[in-house]
This record gives C-alpha cells, structure tokens and sequence, in this order.
C-alpha cells in the first residue's frame, strides 16, 4: 500500500514537473513566422555593431538601406551596443546561442575567434562570387586570416597615422616635413618644437606598446615583435632592442616627448596643440579636425641607416557568426559593406579599403585641405600587420606590462624585454597542437 | 517568465509534499501565501545565483573557452594555479589591499564618525559632505582620482609641492601603484561613517553618566564604554569591508589595467582577463573558487576571534 502511495505521488509530481516544463517553454520567444504566398520567403539578420555616436550609427544605418534596397527579401535588423564589453557579450551570446548573424569585429578579436570555431570562413563565398580582391589596396588576409581561410571582410583600413600640427611648425620657422624625412630629421624637428617652458612637446605616441606604434619603430630599426611564423618572441634581438630605446631615447635623453605616465587623466595633448608631432590612429581624426589649428598627414619616417618606413595597421571587419541560420544571406550582406556601395556609405567616417574609393575626388574632397592619399599610400607601401594569433589577448598583456616600467624610467629596455620574451614564451608553450603554429 | 509561473509549479507541488499535507487546513493557506510572497525572490536566488555557483564549480574542473563546448580535465586548473606566477602575484596584490585598506578605512571612518558625532555647528552638512564620495558613481570618481594622481598636474603632487616634496609616479610607478589606490580607498570612508554613527547614538547615555561618577576622563570612556559598545559595528563593518576589498576590481580596470608591470593586478581583474580576454573560463572559474575559499576562511577566522572582542549587552560568556 506504502508502496502504491509512493508511486503514485512520485508520478503525480512528475507529471506536475513536465507540466511546468511545458509551460516554461511556453514562455520562451516565438519564432517569427516565415511569409507565406509566392516570392521568395523573408529573411531577417541581425547585424550588431558597437555605438560610435549618432552621427556614426546613422551613417550605418544609410549605408544598409542600400541593402536592403537591393535585398528586398532580406530583412537588416541593426542592433547597436556599447563598445565596453562588446566582446564580453558576444562570446557569451555565441556560447548561448543567442548571438547575432554578422558583427563588426576589432582587429584584435577576429582570428582569436576564427581559431575557435566563432566565425565562418569567407574565402568559400568569395571565390564563388569571383569577388575581386585585387580592387582593394588594403590587405585583409594578413590581418584576418587564418590557415588559409579569411575570416573579416573589411569596414576600414585603419592604422597608424602621423599628424603633424602646421602652427607650431610655423611658429618654429619649419617648413613641413618631405615624404622622405628620417628619424634623425625627425628627432631634429621634436628638439626644436619641444618648448618645456610652456609645456609643448615635440612629438607623442599613442598607443605606445607594440602591437600598436611603438613596433612601426621596432620594424623601422629592422627588427620584429614576433618571429614570421608568429611562434616565437623576437623582442630580444639587438634590432628590436633598438627600435625600443630611440622611443626611449625620445622620452628620458632627448626630453622631446612626455612619458605617457605623466598624462594619465589628461586630454590627449595634441588636441590641445601641446605636441607638434603625433604619432595616432586614423579613428581620431575627426577629434582632430574639430581641435581648432591647422594640421595635415605627414609621411612616415624612415630608419637613417635600413631606411625601412613602416606603418602598423589595424581594421575593423564584418564578420559572420558560425551559429547563423542564414550565412548566405550574412555573406551578401558582408560583401555589400565591404564593396562599393558599403565602403562609400561608410567613407566619412574612416578610410576605406577599395582603391577605387580612395582615390575618387568625393573621398579625397572629404578631407581637404588634409591630404588623405598620403596616409593610404603609406598604409599601402609601408603597412605591417599587428601580428594575429590566436591568443592575442594574453600576450599583448604581457608585453604591455612588462614594456610599460621602460616608459617610466624603472627599467632598462634589455631587462624588459627580457621579461616581456619570457612571458610570452610561457603563454606560447600552452598553445594547443591543432594552432599549429 | 521563471518568476511568473514557479508559483503556480511550486503550489502543484507543495501540494503533494507530506508535512505539507499533514498541515491543518487555515496554516497550510498561510503557508502557500507567504512562499508565494517570497517566489520572486526565490525563483531569482536559484536562477541567478545558486545556478550559476553550481554551474562555476563544474566549469572550474573543465577546460572552457566560452564559444566551445567545456571538456572535463578534472583538478588540472586548480594545480596550474599552483604554478601560475600572475596567480600569486594577483593574490598578494589583492591581500596587501586588503590587510592595509581595511584596517587604515575602518579606523578613519569611526574617527570621523566620532566627529560627526559631537554637537557642532552644521553637523548635518558635515555629514553629508561626508558621505557623498560614496553615492558619486565609481566610473566617474576613477576618472578624478586618475586627475588627482597625474604626476604633473595632478592635486596631490602640486599640493607635495607646496612643502618642497617632489612627488612621485603613483599610479605610473610599481612602487607607488598599489598604495595610491589603498589610498584611493579612503575616499569612501563615509559609508561606514554613517554605520558607525548609527552605533554610537545607540550607545546608552547612562552608561556614560555612570562612569563620570566614577570619575571617568575622556580616554577612559572612550576605551571602557565607546570601544565595547562598538564592538559589534566594528566586526559588522570588518566583514563587509574585508569582503568587498577582496572583490575590487573597476578601479584598477580604468585606472590602470593591472600594471605597472602587474603592480596592480588585483585578483578578480586577472580573473576576469581570464575569462574574457584570455578564453580560459574554466581556469577563471577556479580563480574564482579559491577566492571563495580565502574569503571564507578569513571571514570564520574574524567570526571565531569575535569571541574574544566583540561585545554583546546582556550575553553570557562562559569561562
């Protein structure tokens, strides 16, 4: 009888159990239903990019009605997101399954998730629609490829950029620098804008660490951050090493340049007209043009005795989920936004990568009286990538915190990297066999 | 959604739950209503806290990138924390913190809670003025903080300046690092100001009158009535300080990434770098059970050694 009472109770509670299963899934959102009639059925992809302003989120949100002017079957739902802990959100949306169908990507996330299984592969689609990526000057495959696939189609070419504040090279009596200005000019230049009297530097790089700017000077002295098959720190070499102490050198020597320490919590001081020379990203140029004096892109510098001029790069992409249900439809929508017609749309707002559109008079009339055609030539010429690897992330952290005691005079720049080569060997030898690298 | 329907599963099933039948009919009514009373509450704490701490131990014992499935490797995270130098470095980052600001905040708070305590001209506003460093939100006191420390324009070293000190990097130097932000700490002494405060208009006047009989001074009441009769926000305040300390993290994530140099790498930063910026989930989440252990052990440690300062009016000690 106890027997009986107990399992009828156990099966009256699972059947409450499944009911409430039943309603719990009740709950959960409803698919939207397919169209129905002739025609080809709707389909709606969510594209998510983080904010950049109104005037920027406006830009985009044109640029795709172009889109879906051509895709009438194809329904762009754009969700706009705050840049802190975009990445954050995405990796758990991805592993909720919830994530969007295509997101715009830094360059510093794009193979970490392709190594991951995160994006899909895009040379499949592109070699099925014989896209023609001879049109664009900029190279994606350095930046988003990995293992013979490609896995970012492009927003912008960005990058390094140098501004060079013409006032106060006027007010120093200097004419603007050639395209084929050395460092030794360039130190030359620095001494004589530094005016520590009235807090005006020289020149000033940021971001310092490499990947970001500071490598363009280790390449320049012939060096490199990471060895070509990207499996080994190269920091320690007698080149590399060099690159590093003429930063340095520019810092505690010279005296031409703040140590970045020092302007922790402050604007950055060439908006201020404080620095003449400003190593920067193309990202600021809009801060730049609204700063009040009269400014132009200078060339690079090239190292006095390789004479190599290097420039870092770094782009943001349009990637396609791997968890989308309709990666055809991503893929169009991707190729739209890094063809023609997206690569217009976006062009006030960065520099883009087809040929055809940086050299067309609107785009280059976006920009006078500045002369933009010589940032896209450099990048062009004299562009590296920023050194991708699966584990990016990690190893960028360990050379920035570990370089960051050379820029505030604690250590000498063979002791860090020292340091910063060890540290990343450490985090190399824990790469899994199927990176390969 | 969860909250919405739990009540009406969580009734169905009370439903069949022997005590519960064995009830009388009118405290078996009473007894629905008050777990439907706290069902939001309920359906959230296992949702959203009890889930997820089930779910951190599982993932501590897998390798777990997030965007691929997590493979059990069973205690390998917790005995590479062992050789891991950041984890120790995290550690003794965040135990420094936490031994030099909890102790240097809980003094300065109940000094200005003695203040604030005394019958002076505004002493509403001086409260106020007091507490509001705590309802200014952290991002925006981080970015003033980042001011104040600017070793050449910032408050701090222009005030070192007026008395002929050259003031240091702070935030710039892994020297100065770490105790700028213990400093930074001070900052919101206000919120256990206001516990304190509390506490001491709670003490009873007469004990205060009974000891000027006995010819009491100032120092004498304030270590033989004062300290004992604050004993109790003293551990309170303690706890929760010490806790929380344990857990900083905004502050060095703006201020200061972690460095210079790891300087400032406190233990829930690397945890987090860890779980998002290094693709190592499962390693974060065995991050985050060992803080979980050194907490716990700290805060039974302060519990058991309450026994032997903290003062409770009309308990019995055994001896």
């Amino acid at each position: 009888m106890k027997l009986n009472s107990g399992r009828s109770r156990f099966h009256t509670l699972l059947a409450i159990s499944i009911l409430c299963l039943f309603l719990f899934s009740a709950c959960a959102p409803i698919a939207a239903p397919a169209a129905s009639g002739p025609g080809p059925a709707m389909v709606e992809i969510r594209l998510a990019s983080y904010g950049l302003g109104d005037a920027w989120n406006n830009t985009l949100e044109q640029t795709i009605d172009g889109f879906r002017e051509q895709n009438p079957n194809i329904s762009v739902k754009v969700e706009f997101r705050p840049i802190d802990a975009y990445w954050d959100k995405l990796q758990t949306e991805f592993a909720a399954g919830t994530a969007p169908d295509v997101t715009i990507n830094q360059m510093n996330w794009v193979i970490p998730g392709a190594a991951r299984g995160m994006f899909v592969d895009l040379v499949p689609f592109i070699e099925a629609d014989q896209v023609d990526m001879d049109a664009y000057f900029y190279d994606m495959e350095p930046e988003w490829g990995w293992k013979g696939g490609l896995y970012g189609g492009l927003l912008y070419a960005g990058g390094q950029v140098l501004y060079i504040n013409k006032d106060l090279l006027a007010s120093a009596g200097l004419d603007f620098p050639s395209a084929g200005w050395t460092w030794t000019d360039m130190l030359s230049y620095a001494q004589q804008l530094t005016d520590p009297d009235n807090d005006q530097w020289g020149l000033y790089i940021s971001p310092l660490n490499p990947p970001y700017w500071g490598a363009s000077f280790i390449h320049g002295a012939g060096g490199a951050v990471l060895s070509d098959d990207r499996a080994s720190c190269t920091l320690t070499s007698p080149e590399s090493q060099a690159g590093l102490q003429y930063i340095a050198d520019l810092i505690f020597e010279h005296k031409v340049m703040p140590a970045p320490v020092t302007l922790q919590g402050q604007e950055n001081p060439f908006l201020t007209g404080k620095v003449a020379i400003y190593f920067g990203g193309t990202w600021q140029e809009g801060q730049i043009r609204q700063a009040g004096f009269d400014w132009d892109f200078a060339h690079m510098p090239a190292h006095p005795d390789t004479g190599i001029r290097s420039v870092q790069m770094g782009s943001n992409a349009w990637s396609v989920l791997s968890t989308s249900e309709h990666v055809e439809e991503s893929w169009q929508l991707v190729r739209f936004l890094m063809g023609e017609g997206g690569q217009t749309g976006m062009m006030a707002n960065g520099v883009p990568g087809l040929t055809a559109v940086v050299e067309s008079d609107d785009y280059l009339a976006l920009h006078q009286p500045q002369d933009i055609s010589v940032v896209t030539s450099d990048f062009a010429n004299y562009g590296h990538d920023y050194y991708p690897t699966p584990d990016t992330g990690e190893w960028w952290s360990a050379v920035g915190q570990e370089l960051s005691v050379v820029w505030s005079g604690e250590a000498t720049v063979e002791e860090a990297t020292e340091r910063a080569c060890a540290a990343v060997e450490e985090i190399f030898a824990r790469r899994p066999a199927e990176w390969g690298q | 959604m969860v909250t919405a329907v739990s009540p009406f599963c969580l009734v169905l099933i009370m439903q069949f739950l022997p005590a519960f039948r064995r009830m009388p009919a009118h405290i078996r009514g009473e007894a629905i209503e008050g777990y439907l009373f706290i069902m939001p509450w309920l359906a959230g704490l296992l949702v959203f806290v009890v889930g997820p701490i089930i779910a951190s131990f599982y993932l501590s014992l897998t390798d777990y990138e997030v965007i691929r499935p997590p493979t059990f490797v069973g205690l390998r995270n917790f005995d590479q924390l062992v050789n891991d130098r950041l984890f120790w470095q995290a550690l003794k980052v965040s135990s420094i913190y936490v031994f030099t600001s909890v102790p240097m905040g809980l003094v300065l708070s109940f000094a200005v809670a003695l203040l604030m305590n005394q019958r002076v001209r505004f002493v509403s506003l001086w409260r106020t003025v007091y507490y509001i460093p705590t309802l200014v939100p952290v991002i925006a006191s981080t970015m003033l903080w980042l001011w104040i420390f600017n070793p050449e324009f910032g408050l701090l070293n222009m005030l070192l300046a007026l008395v002929g000190i050259d003031g240091p990097l702070w935030l710039g130097h892994t020297r100065w690092a770490l105790p700028s932000l213990i400093l930074m700490s001070l900052w919101t002494v206000g919120a256990p100001m206001l516990i304190y405060l509390a506490g001491l208009q709670g003490i009873p006047t007469d004990l205060y009158e009974a000891a000027e009989i006995d010819g009491a001074g100032v120092w004498v009441k304030f270590g033989n009535v004062t300290i004992p009769m604050m004993t109790p926000v003293i551990f309170f305040n303690l706890v929760i300080n010490m806790i929380a300390s344990f857990q900083i993290f905004v502050q060095p994530f703006i201020m200061t990434e972690g460095g210079p140099r790891y300087a400032t790498l406190f233990y829930v930063l690397y945890l987090y770098q860890n779980a998002f910026q290094f693709f190592r989930m499962g390693y974060a989440s065995a991050l985050a059970w060992v803080l979980f252990a050194v907490i716990l052990v700290l805060t039974i440690v302060v519990f058991r050694s309450s026994a032997l300062w903290v003062y409770y009016e009309g308990e019995l000690r055994q001896r």
